[in-house]
């Protein structure tokens, strides 16, 4: 091979290669609406396919349901369908967070959680639940007040972390790093005080936020989440090329023209109001953050190009297939969602960083 | 015309509508399935919560998990008419999604002493379409617990303290606003705990100086007989009056911490430990 036939010899191995991670990330949202059909159909209540079709014919005709028809076209419309866009909302912004976050600390271990979003979220979550407990006039408003301060809780956990992070240089990874560990400690602090005097019902429910859940979710959540999603995931893909020059390190990037500080803010910021948004109306909902950028960065590469659009529509997959297991594993029971993704994602991680070890390298 | 005769026929559907004799009822709480049950509209029950254990048929009805963290579509997929579940039924959202799928919901009880179990037994009895028997069933547990106290010469110097669980970090007991207090209240007795509210972890320190003569001890702790024994050697209790001579009383779960219509009998244990104290004395 000469010299000059080398750069359109790569040329055309990185063309080939681009076309197929593209048509990787289309076969994976495929997946996504195979699971949206099957989640639409699996439940504790069960209709068989023929029935479903024909309440669904009568439906778009608009002939009268029959009264089982109503309660299942209830479930169908009201329950599995806002909570299967709500999945694949937060399964995006969760995953395409963690995918930032690691891009920014420049570490593929590194998590949302990894500087306080989570706990702070919880810390005034609890705090909420405790009082929403003790003045029962709080109650109507209850579950607005526990999602307006999980979201506020979240925000105040970040900016004191970039605020302690903060340098004349811009923020400090290692700093940022340090500042979350502790602020994670604080919160939990904070959650074992109100736990130890909140009553047994305000306890309980602390205990089953934590766990997350897509059970209370509505439409009206849903176009809430929906509508903050899409300018979220939007600044995701436009923060791409910057994540792409950080990775080469933050002076490289300064050299080839970034305004590192500026964007490592912004990308700091925009994971604290995805990952808060997510939290705040779900509760925690684990290991998504971490997992999905590792999956997605082992089918589909290290570039942002790529990897960012991947995380979003593989985090949306793995969040339905999460629902799907926790709604239908033990009917007519409902393990919170959180629990899935945790038990699925924390095997999967350690084979991940067996697999990566095995073979000599990273993961 | 029309639209008068449609909004009469809406009002008298409405009323009409709460009104109704539920057809298939989701209980949720031990206490409500116990109440159903008592008053003998068990057939009514579809489904039940993992806390519904008594009596024992109810243990075998399909169960829809904790209470606290039901879920809508688990619910509905019983299909129920009326569901009545005891206060802290949940999650939120729960009886808005069963309202809008026809469902009736009716969280209730929230007192816990003798005077909400007799609102609550009326209230399910009306709910589930018994108000007669609600009635002859407040009317026997109040005419049980009235004897009880009247046989029974209350001593407030009884220094009591009701134990709900404990482990290594400590032991959760039964403060006020708890169906232990009402039952220590009926028989005439002090809670040292009577300072905290709900159920929670006292340190040892505290339940040392407070010095109980007696502990009762929910039976859900006591899962073999030796767990008695070992619980009377507890560092907090110990060297407590009630721990050297292990004056230890084990009460049925669900009748001495929910709402029950077995609260004489509770009461009866309470007041019968009380006097065998004394007879020890």
């Amino acid at each position: 091979m000469s010299i000059n036939s080398l750069p359109v010899t790569l040329h055309a191995t990185l063309t080939q290669r681009h076309k197929m991670y593209g048509r990787g990330i289309w076969l994976a949202a495929g997946l996504g609406v195979l699971l949206i059909l099957i989640g639409l159909q699996a439940g504790s209540f069960v209709q068989s396919s023929s029935d479903m079709l024909h309440m669904l014919v009568k439906k778009i005709t608009q002939q009268d349901l029959t009264q089982q028809q109503a309660i299942h076209w209830y479930i169908f419309s009201e329950l599995r369908a806002p909570r299967m866009v709500m999945a694949i909302c937060v399964g995006a912004l969760l995953a395409m967070s963690g995918c930032a976050m690691q891009g920014v600390v420049r570490n593929p271990l590194a998590d949302p959680g990894l500087i306080g979003i989570s706990a702070g979220a919880a810390a005034a979550a609890a705090t909420t639940l405790a009082l929403v407990n003790h003045f029962p006039e709080l109650e109507i408003a209850g579950q607005y007040l526990v999602a307006g301060s999980a979201f506020i809780g979240a925000l105040l956990a970040v900016w004191i972390v970039l605020l302690v992070a903060k340098t004349p240089m811009g923020t400090a990874i290692s700093s940022l790093i340090l500042a979350g560990v502790a602020v994670n400690a604080l919160a939990g602090t904070h959650i074992g005080a109100i736990s130890y005097m909140a009553n047994d019902d305000a306890l309980r429910q602390i205990t089953y936020w934590t766990m997350g859940s897509l059970g209370g979710v509505n439409w009206q959540k849903v176009s809430f989440v929906g509508a903050l999603s899409v300018p979220a995931i939007g600044l995701f893909l436009h923060l791409r090329k910057s994540l792409n020059m950080l990775a080469l390190g933050e002076n490289e990037a300064q050299c080839m023209g970034l305004e590192v500080a500026k964007y490592k803010r912004l990308t700091l910021w925009l994971v604290a109001f995805s990952v808060a948004l997510a939290t705040a109306l779900c509760g925690i909902i684990g290991f998504v953050g971490l997992v999905v950028p590792h999956i997605a960065r082992s089918l589909f590469g290290a570039d942002h190009q790529y990897l960012m659009p991947a995380c979003g529509v593989l985090g949306g997959v793995l969040m339905l297939s999460a629902d799907i297991i926790s709604r239908t594993l033990f009917p007519p029971l409902e393990i919170p969602i959180g629990i899935v993704t945790s038990a699925v994602g924390a095997p999967f991680f350690l084979y991940l960083l067996a697999k990566g070890k095995g073979q000599g390298s990273h993961v | 015309m029309y639209k008068l005769i449609l909004i009469y026929a809406l009002v008298v559907g409405a009323v009409h509508a709460s009104t109704e004799v539920p057809k298939r009822v989701i209980s949720a709480g031990g206490s409500i399935t116990e109440i159903i049950y008592a008053l003998g509209k068990q057939d009514l029950i579809v489904a039940t919560d993992s806390t519904s254990l008594y009596p024992a048929a109810a243990a075998s009805l399909p169960k829809l998990g904790y209470f606290r963290q039901l879920s809508t579509e688990g619910v509905l997929s019983f299909q129920p008419s009326h569901l009545i579940g005891a206060h802290a039924t949940g999650p939120v959202s729960l009886a808005g999604q069963l309202e809008a799928a026809g469902v009736q919901v009716d969280i209730l009880g929230e007192q816990r002493n003798l005077a909400g179990l007799i609102q609550l037994i009326e209230q399910v009895g009306k709910l589930v379409g018994a108000p007669n028997e609600a009635l002859l069933l407040t009317q026997s547990i109040n005419q049980q617990v009235t004897l009880l106290k009247q046989q029974h010469n209350s001593e407030r110097s009884i220094r009591a303290l009701f134990v709900m669980s404990d482990s290594g970090r400590g032991i959760t007991v039964a403060g006020n606003n708890t169906v232990p207090q009402a039952l220590f209240d009926d028989a005439g007795i002090q809670n040292v705990a009577a300072d905290l509210t709900d159920y929670k972890v006292m340190d040892n320190e505290s339940i040392l100086a407070a010095n109980p003569d007696l502990i009762f001890v929910a039976s859900h702790r006591i899962k073999k007989p030796e767990a008695v024994n070992a619980l009377c050697q507890h560092p907090a209790l110990k060297a407590t009056s009630a721990g050297r001579n292990c004056a230890l009383v084990v009460m049925e779960s669900s009748s001495a911490l929910g709402l029950s219509p077995r609260y004489p009998q509770a009461l009866a244990t309470v007041i019968s430990s009380v006097e065998t104290l004394y007879v020890h004395k």
